[in-house]
Parts: structure tokens; C-alpha cells; sequence
């Protein structure tokens, strides 16, 4: 995937846990889409950092 | 204090069982068998009767003291959750394990370590996103005592509802000190184990021992401050989930470069200082 869909995965990701957020008090459920966006978001933002880098795809894995 | 040390004991198996859940977690996502969920455990168990020693090169008292530090904060550390203290305790305790990761790597005189060393002073990126986290806490609770915000939660609501960046801070951190993380770069495999390369045999098991109850102590104040007080198996089973949670963006993601690591960081530290601002002006 190119580093704009991620970022757009990641934006995606954001209006998901801010609406869930915003929806946790009325309704508790709402914290399981919460659990589920939050860590999505962070996988989108670190892969949109290293897709398409000079060093390939995965510039650097350290384990 | 009995039931301070029962639950000292408790939180030392059940944070290296977290640990061992993570790399099965990790292993399973990965389509690999992985370690059995005790592995970290019975890694504890193991390297406490082995021969110890301490290296040549080493700063003697420094590298055994250190190890000493690290229970001791974390103990402190869980102490204060257990009385419902300050969490400016908590996040002092929390500075204070950077002390360890510099020192750690710093006393045994091996290069690897040393690198593990100096990447720790730059992951101190995560941490200042923290302080905006204080801050909206305060702003909206009025108090920085755990038992107080908790009880504020009760008679209100969550604060992940309405301070989702400061809890998504507060999460970054439980996710930069995971093992295996994008952001772990103080123990990639290029420098062997990172910051603890050095410290084998009984060292090892008892840097085991802090590193535990440092994830028991991270979990354990985040359901605190923006979940609130559970029943305590509904407690355990939030603490697996955000564990897995974690474990989840460690097996699909893979480690940055010290650099990138930084940036994110910032990027949210920035976001965050705008969310910051934002509820100040809403609130005052």
C-alpha cells in the first residue's frame, strides 16, 4: 500500500475512536470500536512512516 | 503490608504472564507457535539460579545497584496505586525508570548497551505528551490523586470519553516500553538485547522482576484514570485487552529507526499541546 492510503487508514482510524469516544458515555459497547481504533490508528501511523521510505518498505526491523 | 506484599507478589507473576501473552499474542499473529503464555516466568525462574556474575569492564556498584533501582521505583511505584496516591508519583516513578535504562546500559561498559543507553535519552519523546496529559486530568477532575479521580469517575464519566488524546498519550507510553514495539529501539536486535544486554543470570531475573511490575503499574493506573475502579476479574480482563491490544500493533508493525521514532512522537506531543490548549480555554 502506498503511504497516502495509510494516512488515509490512520485519518480513518481518528473519526472512528473520536466518535466512539464521543458515544463511550451513552452507550459503554462504544469502548469496544475504542479498543479496536486507538491501536489501529498507531499501525496506520507507523506503516504510513515507513512505506514507500528509501530503504524499501520496512526500513529497518529490529527483530 | 501483608496485603501489600501478596499483592506485590501477584503483580510480579501476573506482569510477566502479561509479558508472556504478548509474545504468544505477537507469535500467533506472525502464524508462529510462539512461547507457551508462562515462558516468562518460568525465563524468571530460570535465570535466578543461574551462575552470576558481574563483567570486568563493568562499573561494579553501579551495575548492581541500578537493578536494585528499578525494583525499588516499581515497588514504590505500586505502593502509591495501592494508597490511591498522587499520579505525579506515578509519572515521577515513571522518569525515574529512564535513570535505569540509562544506567543499566551505561554500568556493564559494553557498546551495545551504551547504545541502548543514548537511545533511551531520545525516547524521552513519549514522555512529554505526559505532562499535557496531568494537565487535562487536572483540569477536568480538579485533583491528581488517583482514589480522588477515580471516585470523580464514578460520580461523572470516564475520561476516555472526554480526554481521548490524553489517554491515547498515556497508552503511547504503555506501547513505547512494550517489548517488541515500533518504538522499542532501546532493545532492537541489532544491539543484541539493547540496554540489558549485559545483565545475565540472577541480574536478569531480577530486571524481570521490575520490568513486570512496571507493566502491572503502567495498565493498572490507565484503567485507573480513564476507565475508573472495576471489579477486580473485570479489572484483569481490561488489563489483557489493552495488553493484546498492544501485542496486536507490535506483531503487525516494524521498528523504526531511532529518527522516525522521534517524530511520531513530537507529532503527537504537538497534537496533544493543541487538545491541551483547547480544553483550558473550554474549561477556564
Amino acid at each position: 500500500m502506498k503511504k497516502t492510503a495509510y494516512i488515509l487508514l490512520a485519518a480513518l482510524f481518528v473519526c472512528t475512536a473520536v466518535i466512539s469516544a464521543v458515544l463511550v458515555d451513552a452507550n459503554p459497547y462504544w469502548i469496544l470500536l475504542l479498543i479496536i481504533s486507538v491501536p489501529g490508528f498507531f499501525v496506520s501511523a507507523v506503516l504510513a512512516v515507513c512505506a514507500c521510505s528509501k530503504d524499501g518498505d520496512v526500513p529497518f526491523v529490529g527483530y | 503490608m501483608i496485603a501489600f506484599l501478596l499483592l506485590l507478589i501477584f503483580a510480579v507473576f501476573f506482569g510477566l504472564l502479561l509479558h508472556g501473552i504478548h509474545r504468544k499474542v505477537i507469535a500467533r499473529i506472525q502464524k508462529r507457535p510462539g512461547p507457551p503464555i508462562w515462558q516468562e516466568i518460568l525465563h524468571t525462574l530460570k535465570f535466578a539460579f543461574k551462575q552470576t556474575w558481574i563483567p570486568k569492564t563493568a562499573s561494579q556498584v553501579m551495575y548492581v545497584a541500578i537493578i536494585l533501582i528499578a525494583i525499588g521505583i516499581w515497588t514504590a511505584a505500586l505502593y502509591v496505586v495501592w494508597i490511591g496516591g498522587s499520579l505525579l508519583l506515578i509519572f515521577a516513578f515513571y522518569m525515574l525508570h529512564k535513570i535505569v535504562e540509562h544506567g543499566t546500559g551505561l554500568s556493564s561498559g559494553s557498546p551495545y548497551t551504551k547504545f541502548g543507553a543514548i537511545r533511551s535519552v531520545m525516547s524521552a519523546a513519549a514522555e512529554l505528551p505526559l505532562l499535557v496529559t496531568v494537565s487535562v486530568i487536572y483540569l477536568f477532575t480538579g485533583t491528581l490523586s488517583l482514589s480522588e479521580i477515580s471516585a470523580w469517575e464514578a460520580a461523572n464519566v470516564p475520561l476516555i470519553g472526554i480526554a481521548l488524546p490524553a489517554a491515547v498519550s498515556m497508552y503511547l507510553i504503555i506501547l513505547s516500553k512494550a517489548h517488541y514495539g515500533p518504538f522499542s529501539v532501546i532493545e532492537a536486535k541489532e544491539l543484541v538485547s539493547g540496554y540489558w544486554t549485559e545483565h545475565f543470570g540472577g541480574w536478569r531475573a531480577l530486571l524481570n522482576i521490575a520490568l513486570s511490575l512496571k507493566t502491572f503499574v503502567l495498565i493498572t493506573v490507565f484503567i485507573i484514570v480513564f476507565i475508573g475502579i472495576l471489579p477486580w476479574w473485570l479489572f484483569l480482563i481490561v488489563m489483557l485487552l489493552v495488553m493484546v491490544s498492544v501485542s496486536f500493533i507490535c506483531a503487525s508493525t516494524p521498528m523504526l529507526t531511532p529518527y522516525n521514532t522521534v517524530l511520531i512522537q513530537t507529532i503527537w506531543t504537538i497534537v496533544v499541546c493543541v487538545y491541551g490548549v483547547v480544553v483550558w480555554l473550554v474549561i477556564s
